[in-house]
């Protein structure tokens, strides 16, 4: 595949040895990760690797379709995915743009106020209460609003910006643009790949959150897929059922499940990674 | 911070002036501000620690009182000081918030009223100093020394402050003074708000708890001065291991695994073809979303002595080991075992910023390198590295933030035979909290700001590193 | 395409904040109103209570996940529950896996928050009560028509008495209910591996034990015979997964004819410790013991890598049994059972440990109608403990034509066995006035060999040490048992002897365990 664009000059060595470490690393990565594949679809997983299941099954995945239980934490994963990567882009976007202006009065304060936070935090029983003053328990909310504010990603965001060239602010400026007009027409549409991988990864915090949870929701009916999993993974006291597929058969296929949105995602993120190449184009 | 004040544009180090404009650069009269600062943190430092202590030794520690105890301590009741402690601690910050933002000639105000209600509570004081068996505190003397050094330190700065410099008013487009500057970002302030709220409410709000750190916390706080601090400091031998433990294991994981994402990265690049590339990428960040506790079942699996163990079987028919390694149960070898599993994990996780970043690579620039006959390697040091090195620090140095927060990935893989080569803070306060007694929320919170205090100096000496090499911090 | 994307946007909102603001629907059956209808029964005994506390209206319940759960058609059963009671019940129910977190949390944020009743492992039980968080239901137990009524066996009287802690007067005190015993682990040994070692009798000592262990080992040519979630447990009695090898050590600080005495540097224990690095060396003790979770040890058994293993008694035999012979990963799997084993004679009696208790925060209004209407209802001796022993009428049993049936669920299709209170470990028998005493799905929940081995368990077992708690041992315990882990291990897998270890403990701890002995005493 490497070789394809080489016609008559002579073979190149370095594409091919560099699929070949990436197919050697691809396997090392996929060894585990296939334990965990094999398990899901066997009726009685082993303790050691198998390179193929024993009797195979798809029973695991059935149980779990069937499952009525897990839609409604499926979705409220979905949804807090999905709103709390919203809210988190536009904190971290707007709190990054603030972050280059760097003749505002304050800029330097704003600044360390938010490394600040970074650094120093109040601990698990001062957030409890602040929560519960905040009547957020048992909402979604206490969820989504502290996780949507992520210095990380805002300091790294920032650094995107950065990149955005002078010129482009200065031009826009001339032409009578307000600062919310070319954040809205230069910035956003110029960070396409800084959105998506920082989108990305307000996404995977959203859609891994137990910690949050666990502390601040105690309704059944707001549990999400990771709760679910959770106590799907820990709880050792669940005795066989009836049906024939092992617990650790539906537990990995749990997991499996739990990825796959992720494995559709991030390949249309990728495609974001590529045209950010744009913005030298834009610059001419 | 080494900006042009009038054009904007970024200065090189130490330029005399602006290469754009021309304008001479002002260089601030330095280190002034900075004692103001000092002088403020001091006194909030001193608002913790005890003002009157026990003179017997042995209870020094612990029998001692400060502004926030006045409260709940069963000799006197003096109810009204709580209240009178965040007015004091409020004004501190307000003081620093106005030096920083360079008015310091209001900040004398909230430091005079820090002065005031120091002062009344002196009042109070004289009913402990009554009792022969109390002396005056720490926190006195550092509450009383850091009033001085701010006061001194606002005047300091509101005489350098005086003397302006002179810009070539051909230049002054950019430059106005303070209040239209304002009006011309009026609506990023705007913009600022949200986040603001945000960080506030949920980061700052929680943030006044940091005073638990000073009491014994088991049902309700009650001052306990310095004796969690004491404590770490000498009687816990644990707390130390711990200590070494967490900044050998994070640190040398954060090298190892920016290092391996950098490469991995860099390689990545290099492919041409799209979906063989889509395709790795992929694959290489799935280890992420499971979980530590099922990546460590899997690598016991794995790592295992018995015939499970795959790892074991293809060394010894390899002939590198003779006998199977208990790799897990070895102190020589668990600390190789963690970084490899961390490596495994996260690597492919930590490309995606670089490669988000090296996307942003003009092609044209390869272009040109090519037509110059630069080779491969050539373009990677001159072009791609570059490129990449701004987004390497910057990840490096907020990752460093979180190196003391190592915890789940030890708690897992650690087992009874190598607690001395894997017990981290985080573990070790876990132990605190469950391990046997009633927890002390107090001590928790005592370990988690010196915690943090680490954190905060790697972060600063990172940062200020970053600042003189490449002349930008992070923020 | 834009069109689209804000529609979804907009949709998305909507939907959040119809499912954000959802937060008063869990009490559909606003107190269902106590008009006596089917309980004409339980009016007889309520009469013959002394003190006549008020009934509250309403109770908030914090417990984990061994209440059913909503998943489980949980709701049916709160419902069934809140009509016999004439209660409003509202059960707050964080994640399983993060109840402990959960109650740290719930605590340390103050009395304020605190719910009407919480579930309380032993270890927090005893915690919270000596910080005076619990109200004290000594008196009330003394005075309920549970404890009066006879139902309640010799054991249960003796548990009830044995689950008094410390209060914050430093004084024993009863700080909660339990309606079943807190069980115990028991040595369970596979048929299959006695036949391959040729033995028919178990063993009685542990000359016999450790013999037998040797003639598995050669017998099935296994990497090891026992194995265990650790060389020693996190929480108390810490030596129930390895009892033949600890017999009478206790590494713990316990009370010793009246004097509280630090059993891990008793001669019992370093004799424990030598046993165990003896077996270790011989390559009877798993390698990897260390480094086992629970789990690999039931895959493992299941698997038919070992023979021995000591787990929970009673329900957990069956399960045992029935995870091997349906999985069916070896040959012979699916004839192969499990033999429970009474306990060797060094080791006396297995240990019963304190089951996780109902506790009334010091936050409820009227404690002693709490008590009397919703607490000792669990042992009710009638329709309120068939509820919670099997869950609600209809949804997960029926009963008709004297014939007990579980039903599966429609959310998973699995019957369940058995909700808060398991049938094999309940403390208080059924009023003879109710299905004539007896426990009608006790045999269709569980098999013969489950009664069986909880019978051999419950012949067999002596309650726990108790727990004390000081300011010394707060402040030592983490670091006290990072240390004797530390010693255990590196004993066992004889990276030092006996005395060394005990020599680094001595050095490391001897100073803070003087002043926890000086504490306690």
């Amino acid at each position: 595949m490497s070789n394809t664009n080489k016609k008559t000059k002579k073979v190149k060595a370095f594409p091919i040895v560099n699929a070949i470490i990436f197919i050697l690393i691809s396997l090392i990565i996929l060894l585990p990760l296939w334990k965990v594949l094999v398990d899901s679809l066997d009726a009685a997983p082993g303790y050691g690797m198998r390179l193929w299941p024993n009797n195979l099954s798809i029973n695991g995945y059935k149980l779990i379709v069937t499952r009525t239980a897990l839609y409604r934490p499926f979705l409220i994963s979905c949804l807090v995915t999905v709103v709390g990567c919203v809210m988190g882009l536009l904190l971290s976007t707007l709190g990054a743009y603030v972050l280059i202006q760097w003749n505002m009065p304050g800029r330097n304060l704003f600044a360390y106020m938010l490394l600040f936070t970074m650094i120093f935090n109040g601990g698990m029983i001062p957030t409890y209460l602040v929560m519960n003053q905040l009547k957020l328990l048992n909402t979604l909310w206490a969820v989504l609003l502290p996780l949507s504010i992520n210095v990380y990603n805002l300091v790294l965001m920032r650094n995107f910006f950065e990149g955005i060239p002078q010129s482009l602010f200065e031009a826009a400026e001339i032409d009578g643009c307000s600062p919310i007009g070319i954040f809205i027409k230069i910035v956003l549409p110029l960070s396409k790949a800084a959105l998506a991988s920082i989108g990305l990864m307000f996404a995977v915090t959203f859609w891994n959150d137990y910690t949050n949870f666990k502390l601040y929701v105690t309704k059944n009916s707001l549990y999400n897929f990771q709760m679910k999993l959770r106590s799907l993974i820990m709880d050792s006291d669940v005795p066989q059922n009836n049906d024939k597929v092992s617990d650790n058969t539906i537990q990995n296929a749990a997991i499996i499940v739990a990825i796959i949105p992720f494995m559709i995602i991030y390949p249309i993120c990728q495609d974001y990674f590529v045209q950010g190449v744009n913005v030298g184009a834009v610059k001419e | 911070m080494a900006t042009c004040k009038v054009c904007g544009s970024e200065l090189p180090k130490k330029a005399k002036s602006c290469p754009q404009c021309g304008v001479k650069v002002y260089q601030p009269p330095k280190n002034i501000r900075v004692l103001a600062i000092v002088g403020a943190v001091l006194a909030i430092i001193g608002g913790l620690l005890p003002f009157v202590q026990n003179s017997d030794i042995k209870v020094k520690a612990k029998d001692c009182f400060s502004f926030m105890s006045y409260l709940n301590n069963d000799k006197y009741e003096f109810t009204y000081h709580q209240y009178l402690w965040y007015f004091f601690m409020l004004a501190l910050v307000a003081t620093c918030i106005i030096v920083a933002a360079k008015k310091e000639i209001y900040s004398i105000i909230t430091t005079v009223i820090a002065v005031v209600i120091y002062g009344i509570t002196m009042k109070d004081l004289s009913t402990f100093m009554a009792d022969p068996q109390y002396v005056l505190g720490v926190g006195t003397y550092v509450v009383v020394i850091g009033l001085i050094v701010a006061i001194a330190g606002c005047f300091l700065d509101i005489l350098k402050f005086k003397k302006t410099i002179e810009y070539d008013t051909r230049y002054m487009k950019n430059h106005k003074p303070f209040a239209s500057r304002v009006y011309v970002h009026r609506w990023f302030y705007l913009m600022m708000v949200p986040v603001l709220i945000f960080v506030l409410l949920f980061n700052y709000w929680p943030m006044l708890g940091i005073r638990y750190a000073f009491t014994d916390y088991i049902k309700l706080p009650v001052y306990a001065g310095l004796k969690h601090f004491v404590k770490m400091a000498t009687k816990d031998t644990y707390f130390w291991l711990a200590f070494k433990n967490t900044l050998t294991l994070s640190i040398i994981k954060l090298f190892l695994n920016t290092f391996m994402a950098v490469v991995i990265s860099l390689l990545l690049h290099e492919i041409t073809n799209i979906h063989f590339k889509k395709t790795v990428q992929t694959i290489i960040y799935l280890p992420h979303f499971l979980s530590w506790v099922v990546v460590a079942a899997i690598f016991r699996m794995l790592l295992s002595t018995g015939e499970s163990g795959i790892v074991n079987q293809i060394l010894i028919s390899m002939n590198v080991i003779e006998e199977p390694v208990f790799w897990m149960g070895e102190t020589s070898t668990w600390r190789p075992v963690f970084y490899i599993i961390n490596i495994w994990k996260d690597t492919g996780w930590g490309t995606i910023l670089f490669l988000a970043t090296l996307s942003g690579i003009s092609p044209e620039l390869y272009e040109a390198a090519q037509i110059d006959g630069a080779n491969r390697w050539n373009r990677m040091c001159y072009i791609t590295l570059p490129a990449l090195a701004n987004t390497i620090i910057t990840v490096f140095i907020l990752n460093l933030a979180k190196v003391m927060n190592l915890f789940e990935s030890v708690f897992v893989l650690m087992n009874d035979a190598v607690i001395e080569v894997s017990s981290v803070i985080q573990t070790y306060i876990y132990m605190q909290s469950f391990g046997g007694g009633i927890p002390n929320y107090g001590y928790t919170t005592a370990v988690g700001l010196f915690k943090s205090l680490v954190g905060c100096v790697l972060v600063l000496a990172c940062d200020y590193a970053s600042k003189k090499v490449r002349g930008r911090g992070i923020v | 395409m834009k069109k689209l994307v804000s529609l979804l946007l907009v949709l998305t909102l909507v939907f959040s904040l119809t499912a954000c603001g959802d937060k008063g629907n869990s009490d559909p059956t606003t107190a269902a109103p106590n008009d006596g209808n089917t309980d004409t029964t339980t009016a007889a005994p309520e009469a013959t209570t002394v003190a006549a506390a008020e009934k509250p209206a309403k109770i908030t319940i914090t417990c984990d996940g061994t209440v059913m759960t909503e998943d489980n058609a949980g709701t049916d059963f709160y419902k069934q529950l809140e009509e016999e009671l004439g209660i409003e019940l509202v059960f707050e129910r964080p994640d399983h896996a993060g109840y402990k977190d959960y109650c740290a949390t719930l605590f340390g944020a103050g009395s304020d928050n605190l719910p009407d009743v919480v579930l309380l492992s032993a270890d927090n039980y005893a915690t919270y009560a000596s910080l005076g968080y619990l109200w004290d239901m000594t008196e009330a137990w003394e005075n309920s028509e549970v404890k009066n009524s006879g139902r309640v066996s010799e054991m249960g009287l003796e548990l009830f008495e044995n689950s008094k802690v410390v209060g914050p007067d430093g004084e024993y005190h009863l700080y909660g209910f339990s309606a079943v015993q807190g069980n115990g682990c028991m040595t369970y040994v596979k048929q299959s591996w006695l036949d391959a070692a040729g033995i028919t009798t178990l063993p009685k000592t542990y000359a016999e034990y450790y013999d037998m262990l040797v003639k598995m080992k050669e017998a099935k040519k296994a990497e090891f015979v026992v194995t265990a979630n650790g060389l020693i447990g996190n929480e108390a009695p810490y030596i129930n997964y390895l009892p033949e090898f600890y017999q009478d050590a206790y590494p713990e600080f316990y009370q010793k004819d009246g004097v509280w005495v630090d059993g891990f540097t008793e001669d019992a224990m370093k004799a424990a410790m030598q046993r165990m690095a003896d077996a270790y060396a011989a390559g009877l003790l798993d390698t990897e013991i260390i480094n086992r979770s629970t789990k690999d040890c039931r895959t493992l058994f299941e698997e038919d890598k070992f023979g021995v293993f000591t787990y929970w008694a009673g329900k957990w035999c069956g399960n045992l049994i029935k995870n091997i012979q349906t999985l069916n990963k070896y040959p012979g799997a699916e004839t192969d059972t499990i033999v429970a084993m009474a306990p060797i004679a060094e080791v006396g009696q297995y240990l019963n440990r304190i089951a996780p208790q109902w506790c009334i925060t010091t936050n409820c209004k009227n404690p002693e109608g709490v008590f009397e209407y919703y607490l000792q209802k669990m042992l009710d001796g009638g329709r309120a403990q068939l509820l919670w022993e099997y869950g609600a009428e209809g949804t997960h049993w029926s009963y008709e034509n004297g014939t007990f049936e579980l039903k599966p669920l429609p959310s998973t299709g699995n019957t369940g066995s058995y909700n808060h209170i398991d049938g094999l470990l309940k403390l208080g028998e059924y009023r003879s006035d109710f299905n004539g005493g007896v426990d009608i799905g006790l045999l269709t929940a569980s098999t013969e060999t489950m009664v069986s081995a909880q019978e051999v368990f419950n012949a067999n077992s002596k309650m726990a040490p108790s727990i004390k708690k000081t300011d010394a041992v707060n402040e030592n315990a983490a670091t006290i048992w990072t240390v004797r882990k530390s010693v255990i291990a590196d004993v066992v897998m004889g990276k030092m002897t006996v005395e060394e270890g005990m020599a680094k403990y001595e050095s490391e701890c001897g100073a803070a365990v003087e002043e926890i002995l000086a504490s306690l005493n």
